[in-house]
C-alpha cells in the first residue's frame, strides 16, 4: 500500500465517521414528532439526560431568583410572598416533570414531556423577567418614597440657606423640577408590579407585550429619578 | 521516499485529520444541542442588595444627611438597572426546545 492509497483510505474513514456522528446528532436535534433513532434505547437515554440538564438549568435560575426575592430590601411583603410562592411552585413542578420524563418508556413520550419544560414554565422568557421587573418596580416605588421624604428637607435647606437670593432661586427651580420628576415617576410606576406579577406561562407569548410595557414604564420612572437625583446634587452644590 | 518516512507522514495525516474530525463534529453537536436552549445571560448575581433607605439613621435636615439619603437612592437605582438588564435579556430571548 503506497502513501496515497493509505491517505485516501484514512480520509474516507474519517469522512464516514463524521457523517455517522452528524447523523446521530441530527436525529437528536430533529423536530419530528416521531423520530426514529437507530438505537432507540441509547437515544432515549440521551434525550432523558438532556431534558434533565435543562430542568437543572432552570432550577438554578429559579434558585437565584429566590435569593434575589428573599434579599431585596425594596419588595413589598405582598409581592415577596407572591413571588416566593410562584418560584416554589415552579421548582416543585419542574422536579415532578423531570421524574415523569425519566420514567417515560418511549422516545416520543419523553420528547413531548421534555417540551413541557418550556411550554409549562417559561422560566427564561416569562418567570425570570417577571421577577426582575417586580423587584425593579418595587425598588422604583421605594425610591419615590425616599424622594418624597427628601423634598421637605431640601425645602428647609433652601429656606435656611445664607446664600444669595439668586442662588436660592436656582435651588428652588431645581426643587420644583424634582417634584415634577418624582410625580412623573410615581405615575409611570403605578400599577406596574400588579400588571406583571400574575402573568402565567399559559398566556405566553400573548402576555409578552405586558412585560415589554412594564419594562418601558420602569425605565421611564428610573430616568425621571435619575434626573431628580441630579437636581438634588445640584442643590447641594449650590447651597453647600 | 522511504517506507519509514511514508509511515510517519501517514500517521501525521491521521492525527491532523482526526483532530479536525473531533473539533468539527464536536462543534456542530454543541451548536445543535445547546444553542436553542441557552438561558439568557441574565444573571445579576453581582447585584448588591439595595439598602433599606428608611432604616438608615439619617439625621433630619442638613446637606450631609441629604447626601447620605441620596447615596441610598443611588444604590436603589443601580439595583433597578441591574434587574432591568436581566429582565430585558429574558424578554428578548427565545427559549427554544430542550427536546431538540
Amino acid at each position: 500500500m503506497n502513501m496515497h492509497t493509505v491517505t485516501r483510505s484514512a480520509a474516507a474513514l474519517i469522512a464516514a465517521g463524521c457523517i455517522g456522528g452528524w447523523s446521530a446528532v441530527s436525529a437528536a436535534a430533529s423536530t419530528s414528532p416521531s423520530p426514529t433513532p437507530s438505537s432507540s434505547s441509547d437515544t432515549l437515554s440521551a434525550l432523558k439526560a438532556r431534558c434533565n440538564a435543562e430542568v437543572q438549568k432552570r432550577e438554578g435560575t429559579l434558585g437565584a431568583d429566590m435569593t434575589f426575592v428573599e434579599q431585596s430590601a425594596s419588595l413589598t411583603p405582598s409581592d415577596r410572598s407572591t413571588l416566593e410562592g410562584q418560584i416554589s411552585s415552579d421548582q416543585s413542578g419542574l422536579t415532578t416533570l423531570d421524574q415523569t420524563i425519566q420514567n417515560d418508556s418511549t422516545y416520543k413520550q419523553a420528547h413531548a414531556d421534555c417540551e413541557t419544560i418550556v411550554t409549562g414554565f417559561r422560566v427564561y422568557v416569562l418567570e425570570d423577567p417577571k421577577i426582575h421587573e417586580v423587584i425593579a418596580a418595587d425598588a422604583v416605588s421605594a425610591s419615590n418614597a425616599s424622594f418624597e421624604q427628601l423634598i421637605p428637607e431640601l425645602q428647609q435647606l433652601i429656606d435656611n440657606s445664607q446664600k444669595s437670593q439668586s442662588v436660592k432661586d436656582r435651588a428652588q427651580d431645581d426643587l420644583s423640577d424634582i417634584r415634577s420628576k418624582v410625580s412623573g415617576s410615581e405615575n409611570s410606576i403605578s400599577g406596574v408590579s400588579a400588571s406583571v406579577i400574575g402573568l402565567q406561562p399559559s398566556g405566553y407569548p400573548g402576555n409578552r407585550v405586558v412585560l415589554q410595557s412594564a419594562a418601558q414604564n420602569i425605565e421611564t420612572s428610573r430616568d425621571d429619578l435619575r434626573g431628580a437625583r441630579d437636581d438634588v446634587n445640584d442643590i447641594l452644590q449650590l447651597l453647600g | 521516499m522511504s517506507y519509514r518516512y511514508t509511515e510517519r507522514a501517514v500517521r501525521l495525516a491521521l492525527i491532523v485529520a482526526g483532530a479536525g474530525f473531533v473539533t468539527g463534529c464536536g462543534t456542530a453537536a454543541m451548536h445543535l444541542t445547546t444553542a436553542p436552549t441557552q438561558p439568557p445571560a441574565t444573571s445579576v448575581a453581582a447585584a448588591p442588595p439595595a439598602p433599606a433607605v428608611s432604616s438608615e439613621p439619617a439625621p433630619s435636615g442638613g446637606s450631609a444627611a441629604i447626601s447620605q439619603q441620596l447615596q441610598a437612592i443611588e444604590s436603589q437605582l443601580q439595583s433597578v438597572d441591574q434587574h432591568m438588564s436581566s429582565a430585558n435579556a429574558g424578554i428578548n430571548s427565545n427559549e427554544g426546545d430542550p427536546g431538540r
